[in-house]
């Protein structure tokens, strides 16, 4: 079955437009309107594996009108989206009861969705824009959902750091389009490879760097996040961390520095932009971890892993766009971009599942401070389980998801030769595992206290949503393991990163 | 046949992990359920041991690295594997009437068959990366079986797992090492263990060497970073120590030593010699002397657990082929002693309903079945012969001494290595003197006359270990001749191995001994008479059955000397611990980058200037001009 690639917008967009004409009396319908639209947009996106595919819309030809690519990269990230924002939305069934304004709720979380899948189809640079526009505002607005002093704070907050990106990239188009008198993708890239204005190019680059920095929250770009994540309702929470700042942040800008910008050994600038990454991506692996490990607010401790997690996913990619930029074999740059780019999917179940954890423990605990928690481990049995798991997988234990990608990252990185990049790693590793500790010591283990006797597990549609994550966390490893898997789902996305600047050949192509 | 490797390794792993999330209202059907489990595992060990196996191979086809699944048997996993699944069955039967109103059971019997099932993985695998795994899975079973022990556990379980981890990091790291060392230029290294022969002449080497080593001898509990087991020792229901800390981990992290001493590495640095060395005798010495001090029977009984690693270590430290197989003689027997001594420890425990040495006395004849195996345990520990404890100490010795003769690196220090080593065995003894006493001899408190001794499932798991250490000890040339010498690729080369001890005749001596002493105690007792008063103390009169010698003051005067008595200070206050001093490190990290984040949007605003302000000047090279 050929799916459109305009459905992956259009569904969630009307659905979010439909949504909103239904009052407060029908929440149910809506919830199975937008429980509908996900499923099915899941769906789609498993049946999209495996294609490469060019929509031209309104059939106007590149570069005049707007297309929508389809390759390997874009497939993994759609594919996490929609898992990630089903589980959330299933989750939300329960979840929202307490929430008045349903309908707008649903409304903006799949306007959300339809931003991030525009961000990741879209092959030209404005729409891009305007698709991380949409999905930012329909974000800025979820995490002041709840209207309080501190939610309508941290929202503030991230409006304007979001803007002060969203400007910066917009910049960065503006120059670009500048120069190459384009805004197609591909035929910037084209255009860039034979260009001779080497200064402004560099310029546009810095700028996306840093906008698309600050969408994924990298240190010093990421003092918004530990405010707007906690501030979220969980499910929301749950898709900030775990998809919004991978699309609008990491694929952006994969995207635009290796097939738009191209890293190779001839550009001289492309030492200085991996190990760029490389500092980033460090930088927010330590300074995230040791953030995380002295917070005592459940959401604010792991709004600060995604920060870290991010880290070691820009580490990956930047130790492999520096492998390719001092000319080494490709393989091993393959191995590092796996890393990278597995460990961004893992990191997307196993904290959208924290994310909804703490969300059960509050709505049954009424509190998300770890030191009012403790002996969890027999009131949430199922809480617990599921929590357990994803912390394995985040800390990087055997057989979770997380060990098999952080794995990958060590190993690149020793055979990179960068010993010291690979201990960061492993110390960052530990300190992830300890901080998670703390967060079952403190919440699950133990006796209960007196007021927490009467706390019971949740269940219906939160303890699905969790469970469905936590097989995922269980059976990821399986996605390296299994080669029929991996060749399909996997391997598409390095590809597309490894190929770089034959993103433009190979779009024009399809576009025939 | 070959397919009951993987059999041994996956069902109990899948079992456990499955029991994990079992429903609480079938935890008596799990129980026998992990009993059945453990004895199918023991009994494909013997199958395996008996050598109806060869290798066992599934292939993953991962195009980046090799990661075929690989389990192989050898000499000497064959024999661990034997006893790790043994000891695993003892503690399930052991278990089963220890705690019956538990409420964590499924976690507890599925985490004792997972660190069954990964155990049997670290033994058979021959793929450094699958060992890792396993290794991994083991740490973190240990690390739920701390946590199934309620409030008090919360913080044994979080050290434990959080030191174990460090060092499982450090084996991440030297492993990749490995591996890249392992490669030429183009090609990709192997995992392969039996592949690998890494030379020690490189500084990678070199580091790669001691990361690996880090990981085996925190797993075994050797210093600097054994701090984890007493702390959990103190906490923990005695059988989980007996299983993991005392048993299983101490049999893993000694086999991944040797493994990295004979296949891995090729030690070519004295100085790595001097390491391990420092670290055994250090080991034995310090440890000791902060057993003898301490009060709690399981916490007395962690210290020697690492006290003990320290032979091991030291053992095969010394390169020398005695060494090494009294090194690993010495891992087999301390596995069966000290998980006898646990259990003793578990036994008295739960009858007595305290672990504190001055709460108790006078239990031996209240629990004779305990009083004999806790006896042959202490004794079997404190290197006396004929127990199994002495001839592997006998044999360390034996390597030290030989050390020096050979002159190889480092070898100028092995008095002291010696000396360390035969300290270490004296201070034992002093230090379960004082168990024997405070818990069996001394005069029983009123509150303890109710005491009885525990059921017979836990009778026979201690009965048959303090057996085993008889049978080790007075018949030393089986467990050598079929489970250490092969394993080691040595043959006993005649009598000259063991110096002059014969343990026939020695064995029948301190029996005849033994008769004459009773004899002559029976004799004294029948002819003199013996006048007792009531005690005068300080201008009061105190009738005698009031007075009670507790073993808890016997080392006072150690722990008393005047610099002793400091470094027992700040030994207590954790200044030693490095998992402390971590936390603290980290605390304060942590507390200076929260200051930074003032919430100040104006402050994160100039954050993101300044950051777009350098990746500009980076990429556009603004040093060039």
């Amino acid at each position: 079955m050929k799916i459109p690639l305009p459905w992956f917008v259009a569904i969630p967009l009307a659905a979010a437009f439909v949504l909103p004409m239904f009052g407060e009396k029908v929440r149910k319908t809506s919830l199975a309107i937008a429980n509908g639209t996900m499923a099915l947009l899941f769906l789609f996106s498993i049946f999209s594996l495996g294609r490469q595919d060019v929509y031209l819309v309104g059939r106007w030809t590149i570069p005049f009108g707007i297309n929508l690519v389809l390759d390997g990269l874009s497939e993994l990230l759609l594919l996490t989206v929609s898992v990630v924002s089903f589980a959330s939305m299933v989750f939300s069934i329960r979840y929202m009861q307490r929430y008045t304004g349903l309908s707008k709720y649903l409304s903006l979380f799949l306007l959300m969705v339809t931003g991030m899948n525009g961000v990741v189809l879209s092959g030209d640079l404005f729409n891009l824009f305007v698709f991380l526009e949409i999905a930012s505002i329909a974000s800025y607005a979820l995490v002041g959902f709840g209207c309080e002093h501190e939610e309508l704070e941290a929202s503030f907050k991230y409006m304007v750091l979001g803007s002060v990106a969203s400007m910066f990239i917009l910049f960065g188009v503006a120059m670009l389009y500048g120069m190459t008198g384009h805004l197609n993708m591909a035929y910037v890239s084209q255009a860039l490879q034979g260009a001779s204005l080497r200064l402004p190019v560099v310029f546009a680059l810095a700028m996306f760097l840093a906008g698309f920095s600050l969408k994924a929250a990298l240190v010093p770009f990421h003092a918004w996040l530990p405010d707007a994540h906690p501030a979220a309702p969980a499910p929301i929470s749950a898709m900030l961390s775990g998809v919004l700042i991978k699309t609008l942040g990491i694929y952006a800008l994969v995207r635009v520095v290796f097939n738009v910008f191209g890293v190779s050994p001839e550009q001289d600038w492309s030492i200085h932009l991996s190990w760029l990454l490389i500092t980033l991506g460090v930088l927010s692996m330590v300074i995230g971890v040791f953030l995380a490990v002295g917070q005592w607010d459940f959401k604010r401790l792991l709004a600060y892993h995604s920060i870290s997690q991010m880290g070691y996913v820009v580490l990956g990619i930047g130790i492999g766009a520096l492998v390719i930029a001092q000319g080494g074999s490709h393989t091993w740059a393959a191995l590092a971009i796996l890393g990278g780019l597995f460990h961004l999917i893992n990191h997307a179940v196993f904290k959208s599942l924290l994310f909804l954890t703490s969300g059960s423990i509050e709505t049954a605990t009424g509190s998300r401070l770890l030191k009012d928690l403790g002996g969890l481990a027999e009131k949430l049995p199922l809480t617990r389980t599921t929590c357990t798991i994803a912390s394995a997988a985040i800390a990087g234990i055997p057989p979770f998801n997380g060990f098999w990608s952080k794995l990958l990252i060590v190993l690149a990185a020793v055979w990179a030769g960068h010993v010291w990049l690979a201990a960061v790693t492993v110390l960052v590793s530990l300190v992830t595992l300890i901080s998670f500790l703390k967060v079952q010591r403190y919440a699950f283990l133990g006796n209960t206290p007196a007021h927490l006797d009467s706390v019971k597990e949740n269940g219906g549609s939160m303890s699905w949503a969790m469970g469905f994550l936590a097989c995922l966390c269980v059976l990821m490893g399986l996605l390296l393991l299994i080669p029929d898997l991996k060749t399909t789902i996997l391997d598409p996305a390095v590809n597309t990163v490894l190929n770089g600047i034959q993103y433009a050949g190979d779009t024009i192509a399809n576009s025939r | 046949m070959d397919r009951i490797l993987a059999i041994l390794v996956f069902v109990p792993l899948a079992a456990g992990f499955c029991m994990l999330f079992a429903p609480r209202s079938i935890r008596t059907l799990l129980k026998w359920f992990a009993l059945l489990v453990s004895i199918a595992a023991f009994i494909s060990a013997i199958r395996i041991f008996a050598g109806q196996a060869d290798t066992f191979t599934l292939v993953l086809p991962l195009q980046e690295f090799q990661l075929d699944l690989l389990l192989a048997v050898t000499d000497l996993n064959k024999f661990i594997l034997l006893f790790a699944t043994g000891f695993g069955l003892l503690i399930v039967l052991y278990s089963l009437k220890i705690n019956p109103d538990m409420k964590h059971q499924n976690a507890y019997y599925g985490s004792i068959l997972m660190a069954i099932g990964g155990s049997a993985g670290i033994l058979l695998t021959n793929h450094l990366l699958w060992l890792l795994i396993f290794w991994e899975i083991v740490t973190a079973s240990l690390y739920l079986l701390i946590s199934t022990g309620g409030e008090k556990c919360k913080f044994a379980a979080t050290k434990s797992f959080a030191m174990i981890g460090a060092s499982d990091g450090a084996f991440l790291l030297g492993l990749a090492m490995v591996w890249t060392l392992s490669g030429d230029v183009n090609g990709s290294g192997t995992f392969i263990i039996s592949e690998l022969n890494i030379g020690t002449t490189s500084g990678t080497g070199i580091v790669a060497f001691l990361l690996l080593m880090t990981a085996a001898v925190t797993k075994a509990g050797a210093m600097p970073l054994h701090t984890w087991l007493p702390t959990s020792g103190q906490d923990s229901h005695a059988s989980v120590m007996a299983i993991l800390p005392a048993a299983l981990d101490k049999l893993l992290g000694i086999y991944l030593l040797v493994l990295l001493v004979k296949d891995i590495f090729v030690l070519q640095a004295g100085a790595l010699t001097l390491v391990l060395s420092v670290i055994g005798s250090a080991t034995i010495l310090v440890a000791v002397m902060i057993a003898m001090v301490q009060h709690n029977v399981k916490k007395l009984l962690s210290y020697h657990a690492i006290s003990q690693v320290g032979y091991m270590v030291l053992g095969i430290a010394t390169l020398t082929p005695v060494g090494i197989a009294g090194g690993v003689f010495h891992m087999l027997n301390h596995t069966i002693y000290k998980c006898c001594l646990f259990l003793c420890g578990g036994a008295v425990e739960k009858a007595a309903g305290t672990a504190e040495l001055e709460e108790m006395g006078g239990l031996g004849n209240k629990m004779p079945w305990t009083f004999v195996a806790c006896l042959i345990g202490a004794l079997s520990i404190s290197g006396i012969p004929p127990f199994n404890g002495f001839v592997s100490k006998w044999m360390v010795y034996q390597g030290v001494i030989e050390m020096g003769s050979e002159q190889l690196g480092g070898s100028s220090l092995w008095p002291l290595w010696l000396f360390s080593a035969m300290f270490g065995s004296a201070l034992t003894l002093a230090s379960f003197v004082k168990i024997l006493h405070s818990i069996f001899l001394s005069r029983r408190p009123t509150n303890m006359e109710s005491v009885r001794e525990v059921p017979v499932t836990m009778i026979v798991p201690m009965i048959v270990l303090a057996f085993l250490c008889v049978l080790f000890g007075v018949a030393y040339f089986i467990p050598l001749d079929y489970f250490i010498y092969p394993a080691l690729q040595m043959t006993r080369s005649g009598g000259e191995m063991l110096g002059i001890w014969d343990s026939a005749t020695a064995t029948i001596l301190l029996i005849i001994g033994t008769v004459l002493g009773g004899f002559i105690l029976l004799l004294s007792m029948r002819t003199k008479t013996v006048r007792s008063v009531p005690t005068w103390s300080c201008g009061e009169i105190q009738p005698n059955d009031q007075m009670i010698i507790p073993g808890t003051h016997f080392y006072k005067t150690i722990s008393s000397l005047p610099y002793l008595r400091r470094l027992y200070h700040i030994q207590e206050k954790g200044w030693f611990d490095p998992y402390d001093h971590g936390g603290r490190i980290g605390l304060g990290v942590s507390g200076f980058l929260k200051w930074l984040h003032s919430g100040l949007l104006s402050t994160y605003l100039t954050w993101v200037a300044v950051g777009l302000l350098l990746t500009l000047g980076i990429l556009c090279q603004i040093w060039k001009g």
